[in-house]
């Protein structure tokens, strides 16, 4: 998934449904750092409304610097 | 938002899926060795060492005792060489049966005392969530002393031997044990102090990383923190982060509680010892069916397993693996328990081989396991079925879909780690067969 993010991390546009999108409100905002012990688990997640009031949920994977769609 | 649980999830009702913020770490150094002294008398006050049998040859040191190190005996040696430098040095047989099964007892002791007990990787150290303990029991030393008279009641090695470190979180906690003998509270207010007198060494991450920081200067983690992250970053990817973020004290790891399944124990004695490793895989499959037939992980596929054997002429062998891709296969099952045994051989022939399921992923996507029981009971006035069950009207709705649409639409919603923090470990959409 390709996401722009600003200086803070927070994702600013983003490429969802074959198309660029605005990110108009960012909800909610949380981290999972998990199994440090085995395989580091790592994530930014992201409560998004899109711009047009779609909503999704995001997270950056902060091990492998990628971003994800998290379903519901 | 139903699968909000993460770093903020204190607003969420259900804490007790969160696991603990503050950890005791519970730890007896040399673990493998001090039963062996406890099991033995005789060998209180003598330099011991472990062989390493991973190899099969037995040429090396696993560990050895405070004794044997002040002698220089040093794990990864020859023995050869170990025993040259020490030579009043005693070699044990190793019993991994033996140690597992101590620290089993140990964890049912802590688990009387906190609902959430985490094992470590390595053998001997354990993590307690203590979170609320201070209403329980008071201050933390006052919760420390309540543990030792728990430990003393049980035997008086456990609470003689152990060390423990009482922080916020996993990592802090395990520095603070190792930190001292004894015991060591680190407070919440005090953790980034704590934490900056201490040496990289400390930190969970490659040797490799941390033989680089030392040659860069960088050997405590108070010099750890005052490099920018971007510079960490670029030099050690994201090994540099996390190590970053240790280090501050940013990051806080919980000690989730461990579910403790029920495992599934089968054994074959043999009249006569059996060295020929054809032979143990022959009864490693009749032991694996046995097992499998348990009708009450039918449903269940496998992640856990541990193979053991009672060896000729005394001690034992084993393996323990936990398996990436669960899987209620028999075929599977058995190569890579072969593949494994190819590996780690045991070194002596068998008089008993023991198989054991220990932990248990969700059902298995091997055909049968899903199969509908024609007994299977339904709630009469409602469409709730047992787990496997498939009521005949949506079964055969699945089918016309799949036959007009060309795939699957129907999925059964089954339910993996419902406590867990990652989304995607909750549940899993499986298609109706």
């Amino acid at each position: 998934m390709r996401v722009a993010a600003n200086e803070a991390g927070i994702p600013t546009r983003l490429l969802f449904g074959g198309e660029r999108r605005e990110v108009g409100a960012v909800l909610d905002r949380w981290r999972i750092d998990d199994e440090w012990w085995r395989e580091p688990i790592s994530r930014v997640y992201f409560s998004l409304v899109l711009e047009g009031g779609a909503h999704l949920i995001l997270y950056h994977d902060l091990v492998e610097d990628l971003w994800y769609r998290q379903s519901e | 938002m139903g699968h909000r649980v993460g770093a903020r999830g204190a607003r969420r009702p259900g804490a007790e899926h969160r696991g603990s913020r503050l950890a005791l770490c519970v730890w007896w150094p040399g673990f493998e060795l001090e039963l062996e002294r406890a099991r033995d008398p005789r060998l209180v006050g003598r330099p011991l060492a472990l062989p390493d049998t991973s190899s099969g040859t037995r040429r090396t040191i696993a560990q050895g005792c405070a004794a044997a190190r002040a002698r220089g005996v040093l794990p990864g040696m020859l023995l050869s060489r170990a025993i040259a430098s020490c030579p009043s040095l005693v070699l044990c047989e190793p019993d991994p049966d033996a140690y597992d099964a101590a620290s089993e007892r140990i964890l049912d002791l802590l688990r009387l005392w906190s609902p959430i007990v985490e094992r470590a990787a390595d053998r001997g150290r354990f993590f307690v969530g203590v979170d609320g303990f201070e209403r329980l029991y008071g201050p933390p030393e006052r919760q420390i002393e309540e543990l030792l008279e728990r430990l003393a009641g049980r035997s008086s090695w456990l609470a003689a031997s152990v060390r423990l470190g009482y922080a916020p979180g996993k990592f802090a906690a395990r520095v603070a044990a190792r930190s001292a003998p004894g015991r060591a509270i680190v407070f919440p207010d005090e953790l980034r102090s704590f934490l900056a007198e201490q040496s990289v060494g400390v930190l969970p991450v490659s040797p490799r990383m941390i033989r680089r920081l030392e040659r860069l200067g960088i050997d405590r983690l108070d010099r750890l923190v005052e490099i920018p992250e971007q510079a960490l970053v670029a030099q050690f990817g994201e090994d540099g982060r996390r190590a970053l973020a240790w280090a501050t004290g940013r990051r806080i790891d919980r000690v989730h509680p461990e579910a403790k399944e029920r495992p599934v124990r089968v054994a074959l004695e043999f009249p006569v010892p059996i060295g020929q490793l054809d032979m143990v895989y022959a009864a490693l499959d009749r032991l694996l069916g046995r097992a499998l037939e348990r009708s009450r992980h039918r449903s269940r596929s496998v992640r856990g397993i541990k193979v053991s054997a009672r060896l000729e002429d005394g001690g034992s062998w084993s393996i323990r693996a936990i398996i990436r891709d669960p899987t209620g296969s028999r075929d599977r099952l058995a190569k890579f328990l072969r593949s494994r045994i190819a590996l780690e051989p045991p070194p002596r022939a068998l008089e008993e081989l023991r198989l054991e399921f220990f932990r248990f992923g969700p059902a298995s996507e091997q055909g049968g396991l899903f199969a509908p029981r024609a007994d299977a009971p339904r709630v009469d006035g409602s469409i709730e079925t047992r787990d496997g069950d498939l009521l005949p009207a949506l079964e055969e709705a699945g089918r016309q879909l799949r036959l007009r649409l060309g795939r699957g639409v129907l999925y059964r919603v089954l339910e993996l780690q419902p406590g867990s923090r990652l989304p995607e470990r909750r549940h899993a959409l499986l298609e109706l067969a």
